[in-house]
């Protein structure tokens, strides 16, 4: 079933191609669906951009609702696992709905494996991502214009805020996308509205107040925050401070807009305000996790914090209102026990079975989170309306279950599944999570102790010291039996997780999941296949809101009753209004930028060639200096299929040059018979360098051709410095990414260095090297590719990438390892026998020791 | 007296001229190839020239080109190796096979054909030869482009920074590590605990520094993360459903598919 203004969106993007931006939550992913529906009808040859896996599933689960499409023409994914040939037959069928992988996309592309003029529409999801021209996409979606005119394209976005972070980004995306026409749909069109005003549901903002402490909390962090600011905006006088607002600091973009201001600059901003924006965002996420975590979960989470940040430069933590936070932080757990005599009155003490680790003067609180006890009052009040034949009745209208949950993540879908079993739950849950706090630091100090002891007797010879008996059996019994508890609660809550099998179960309470990056799908299809009678929105939520409505009058015969938690005064509830507010605003931006656009179009008569100048001349624009003659490249050059991730193989395409995409084992880039280069980001280049793999890299590349090139990209902005300003102070170090890098160049002295701020530049400076030397002259390929097998040596790079930083991993026995191995997992689980055959005993006792060790405690000198 | 003051002014004024680094630049160039066909050309006697060179071959210290580089506020950041003026082809001499010259953008910009005369009169005189390009003005595309094109085909290894103290660095470096063996190169070196699990964990692709903290704090051990299943991942504050993804595809997938 579709709704009114549904229709009108999707006739409008069928009859011509566009841009279509839809508010959140009303429902982008219908109309996708239905448009693709449409189109798998005409039995012609499809392409999707941007569809997940999760994406795919739910579209085939709406095309088996619908049951008009024959399931041969079901959306098709298309990845790395099908050969060259299969791919061939696949798109040779030239009909059905088919998801490429964008780097073999380009592939087919390039090469023209697949027939471009076969493909009769593109259908682009997330097409917020097409505002920068260096995505991939946007390549696939030239090449495939360049080769087919007629192929349609057709758009889809749901977050109006990614385009009016910039100047005339719409625009941008829209030659990108090669459409003329923008379409938006925001909440307040008036079609919209009428539509869903039809039918409205009940909504109860309940509103709960935050605990003194919170509040404080809450307070501490804010004013932290403000000192960052004020600081920030002290240091740096030319920086637009309009923006720079602490209400814009709640939000992601804020980063966004100030990276933007300092960019230019960059390589001139001093470490100080470099902490400062760090601080801004580590800030901005104890703000968010203060309210939505418990109170020992959170003290978790602040912990883990101090221990990845650097304590001598982080001005925060030091700083006064550092304290604050972290002593309220504790004080929602324990007080000391002699400043708070009041207290213990009030309080019941809570009885520990394992109390003895807990210090004498300490008095254990475990403030539960006030929304606990609001969200029970409701469930009882819900149950005794609900209850008997009532139900029964409400049953037969059509209702599938009682209650609805939604919270936002998976952590907080375990906790209330604790809670919301009966009153005492709360308080039990967060002293199960106590203790477990509680042991982590227990074990670490019995450890710290043994060291100690161990120390201390080998300092005086074993002189009478006996290392503190650590009760080693008790600890671990009581780690088998929490354990044990902790897993049969998981059973019980069996498969209720956001995904598939919503439907088992007693129709009482479901917790969904409604996780950031699916909430716009999930939450329709959960509504739909459990119709509920009341649903409780545990965080606050505009999308699910928004949602809610579509549903309402989808289903306009069960009526329903939507109660939505906020705290009251809460940086939570002004994120969630402020939100509402960003999006309504950006849709009124975008409004306005439409009225006075300037269009796109592309011109019918001018030839192939001409469009690529054109698009070139975008590219110099940004360059500026650089003439154009000399960007010329002529003939051909082998790119790595790795490559096509970067924005480089699509400007060498800009160029003129022409690319041929292959799978080479050495290099990324071969110009020529003589200039190899290797691509190594900034980040890269560190961690090959500390790894190893860039010297066999390079000595690969220095046996195969005459002008082997390192190139050496560095992020845009940060230009050119490879120490900190503190190294440099300090002693020569021969470890620092610098020296290393030297003594690299000291024993390849043959291996040229190419040192880019850009990706235009890179692009130019390889034209400018490609121009020297004689066109078409290009090695026997044969030599470098890897032969096919070979090719699928590593599918999953992020595995072996993970795996050469591992300790006794080296370049050297990587190889048998991954022979041997199947994955990390299998790895870790083997036994130290297993892992010498294949690492060698050295190697073997260091893997072992590093993977079966446990983490220094990250509580210390905490609980004084 | 006024007269006099004001001449005495005057002079002063063109010395500090004199002493700026582009009027040097357009003497030396006058200079160049007289200095660079006679290594004699000097102040100081030949012989002493030598024995600097020769001390400087046997990695003692640095030999800085008297008549190019005397004023360049560089050698001031040369603090940790020692290092000596005398007269040499090329601007630094870093020991017995190493040679850079340096080329600031600004100069570039206002003498192009400087550099290729001092690369030219180089050849392939030394092993490793250098070229440390110091970056100071922000509309250095063109020049750049040009230098890193001559490096390339006339076998120059370039150093690009933007500060002089790293340019300085690069030259102690280089000095310094010689005749270093490899080792560092190939093989990792030894972290504690926390940066080793770091490391390896920042390397999946959207796992940052906070994460990997509080994964290995929820977990404690590598082995104990690598066997969690997604709701224990997920139940990590801050790791969300693509992190989740991540890690999972890094840790629990196979390398390869059959």
């Amino acid at each position: 079933m579709i709704l009114e203004y549904e229709r009108l969106a999707l006739k409008e993007v069928e009859e011509q191609d566009g841009l279509c931006i839809v508010g959140k939550g009303l429902g982008v992913q219908r109309i996708i669906s239905k448009l693709v529906d449409n189109l798998c009808q005409q039995q012609k040859l499809i392409l999707g951009l941007r569809f997940s896996k999760d994406w795919l599933h739910s579209l085939e689960q709406w095309f088996l609702v619908n049951q008009d499409i024959e399931p041969h023409l079901y959306p098709r994914e298309i990845d790395a696992s099908y050969s060259r040939a299969e791919r061939q037959s696949i798109y040779h069928l030239e009909q059905g709905f088919l998801v490429v992988t964008s780097t073999i996309l380009v592939h087919d592309l390039l090469l023209k494996v697949i027939p471009a003029e076969k493909v009769s529409c593109m259908v682009v999801n997330e097409a917020e991502f097409l505002v920068d021209d260096s995505r991939i996409e946007c390549f696939i979606i030239r090449l495939l214009k360049e080769q087919n005119k007629k192929c349609s394209i057709k758009a889809f976005s749901e977050r109006a805020e990614w385009f009016t972070r910039g100047f005339h980004l719409v625009e941008k995306a829209m030659r990108n996308l090669k459409v003329t026409k923008l379409y938006l749909w925001p909440r307040f069109r008036v079609e919209v509205d009428q539509c869903l005003l039809k039918s409205s549901g009940q909504l109860v903002e309940l509103e709960v107040r935050q605990t003194p402490k919170m509040a404080s909390l809450s307070k501490a962090i804010l004013e932290a925050m403000g000192a960052c600011l004020v600081e920030l905006k002290r240091r740096n006088k030319s920086i637009d401070v309009s923006e720079l607002d602490i209400q814009n600091a709640l939000f992601k973009s804020f980063d966004f807009v100030i990276l933007k201001q300092l960019e230019p600059m960059w390589h001139n901003v001093s470490s100080y305000t470099k902490q400062l924006i760090r601080d801004l965002r580590t800030l901005r996420n104890i703000l968010t996790f203060s309210t939505k975590l418990n109170c020992v979960s959170f003290f978790n989470f602040l912990m883990a914090i101090t221990q990845s940040e650097d304590t001598s430069k982080s001005h925060w933590l030091m700083s006064k209102t550092g304290e604050k936070i972290f002593t309220f932080a504790k004080s929602r757990i324990y007080v000391k026990s002699k400043d708070n005599k009041d207290l213990e009155r009030k309080e019941k003490k809570p009885k520990f079975t394992s109390g003895s680790s807990i210090p004498l003067d300490m008095k254990v609180i475990l403030e539960p989170s006030p929304k606990w006890s609001v969200l029970h009052s409701l469930l009882q009040e819900i149950r005794a309306k609900t209850n008997g034949e009532k139900w029964d009745e409400m049953l037969s209208m059509g209702y599938g279950c009682r209650v609805i949950i939604f919270v936002k993540d998976v952590s907080t879908m375990i906790e209330l599944s604790e809670i919301v079993k009966d009153a005492k739950a709360p308080e039990e849950y967060l002293r199960k999570e106590f203790q477990k706090l509680m042991k982590s630091r227990d074990e670490a100090i019995a450890r710290a102790k043994r060291l100690l002891a161990k120390e201390i007797a080998d300092s005086e010879n074993f002189y009478g010291i006996e290392p503190e008996p650590v009760d080693k059996e008790n600890v671990q019994e009581k780690t088998g039996m929490d354990l044990a508890s902790y897993c049969s609660d998981e059973e019980t809550l069996g498969e209720k997780d956001s995904s598939r099998n919503l439907s088992l179960q007693v129709p009482d309470i479901e917790i969904v999941t409604l996780e950031a990056s699916t909430e716009s799908r999930k939450g329709l299809e959960v509504l739909e296949s459990l119709k509920p009678r009341f649903v409780i929105i545990y965080e606050p939520h505009n999308c699910l809101i928004r949602q809610l409505e579509v549903y309402q009058n989808e289903f306009t015969e069960l009526p329903l009753e939507v109660f939505c938690l906020v705290y009251e005064n809460s940086v939570e509830k002004d994120k969630f209004e402020k939100a509402l507010e960003y999006e309504a605003h950006s849709f009124e931006r975008l409004i306005r930028e439409k009225e006075n656009m300037v269009v796109f179009v592309d011109d019918e008569h001018s030839n192939v060639d001409q469009n690529r100048e054109d698009t070139s001349k975008f590219g110099i624009v940004e360059v500026g200096t650089l003439n154009r003659d000399s960007r010329k490249i002529g003939g051909r050059i082998y790119v790595d299929m790795r490559e096509f991730r970067s924005k480089l193989p699509q400007l060498l395409y800009d160029t003129g040059a022409e690319l041929i995409p292959v799978t080479l084992s050495i290099g990324d880039y071969i110009l020529s018979k003589s200039i190899f280069v290797e691509r190594k980001s900034l980040s890269d280049l560190t961690s090959s360098l500390q790894s190893g793999r860039l010297f066999s890299q390079v000595q690969q590349l220095c046996r195969h051709c005459r002008f082997p090139c390192l190139l050496i990209e560095f992020p845009p902005g940060k230009s050119f410095l490879l120490s900190s300003f503190s190294e440099l102070v300090k002693e020569l170090n021969p470890i620092s990414v610098l020296s290393r890098l030297v003594l690299l160049t000291i024993h390849f002295p043959l291996l040229r260095l190419i040192w880019c701020h850009s990706e235009y530049f890179c692009g130019s400076v390889f034209a400018a090297l490609k121009s020297s030397e004689p066109i078409d002259e290009l090695p026997e390929i044969d030599s470098l590719v890897q032969n096919d097998t070979d090719s699928k040596e590593y599918d999953n790079y992020s595995a072996v990438d993970l795996l050469l930083q591992l300790p006794g991993v080296h370049e050297r026995n990587v190889q048998n390892i991954v022979n041997k191995f199947n994955s990390i997992q299998e790895l870790c689980n083997a036994d130290e026998d297993e892992l010498e055959t294949t690492f060698g005993s050295n190697n073997a006792k260091i893997f072992y020791e590093f993977v079966h060790s446990t983490a220094p405690n990250l509580y210390e000198g905490q609980f004084k | 007296m006024e007269t006099t003051e004001e001449d005495h002014e005057f002079t002063q004024a063109f010395q500090f001229l004199k002493d700026s680094e582009f009027f040097e630049t357009h003497e030396e160039q006058g200079s160049e190839s007289a200095s660079l066909s006679s290594l004699s050309y000097s102040f100081s006697s030949k012989a002493k020239t030598d024995l600097i060179i020769a001390q400087a071959k046997a990695n003692h210290f640095i030999v800085v080109n008297q008549a190019t580089q005397k004023n360049n506020p560089l050698n001031g950041f040369i603090k940790q190796v020692l290092w000596n003026y005398g007269n040499i082809v090329p601007d630094y001499l870093l020991g017995r096979y190493t040679c850079a010259l340096f080329l600031r953008i600004s100069q570039h910009l206002l003498t192009p054909q400087y550099i290729y005369d001092r690369v030219k009169a180089i050849g392939k005189q030394f092993r490793l030869r250098i070229l440390v390009c110091l970056i100071d003005v922000e509309d250095f595309e063109l020049a750049l482009k040009e230098v890193t094109k001559l490096c390339v085909f006339s076998e120059f290894t370039l150093i690009v920074t933007r500060n002089e103290k790293e340019a300085a660095r690069y030259l102690e470096t280089y000095f310094a590590l010689e005749n270093k063996p490899t080792d560092v190169l190939r093989e990792r070196t030894e972290q504690d605990y926390i940066s080793k699990v770091e490391s390896a964990l920042t390397s999946i692709p959207s796992i940052n520094k906070t994460d990997a903290m509080q994964l290995i704090a929820n977990f404690k051990t590598v082995h104990a993360l690598v066997n969690a299943d997604v709701k224990e991942l997920s139940k990590c504050p801050g790791i969300g459903p693509t992190k989740v993804q991540r890690l999972k595809e890094a840790l629990q997938m196979p390398f390869r598919k059959k």
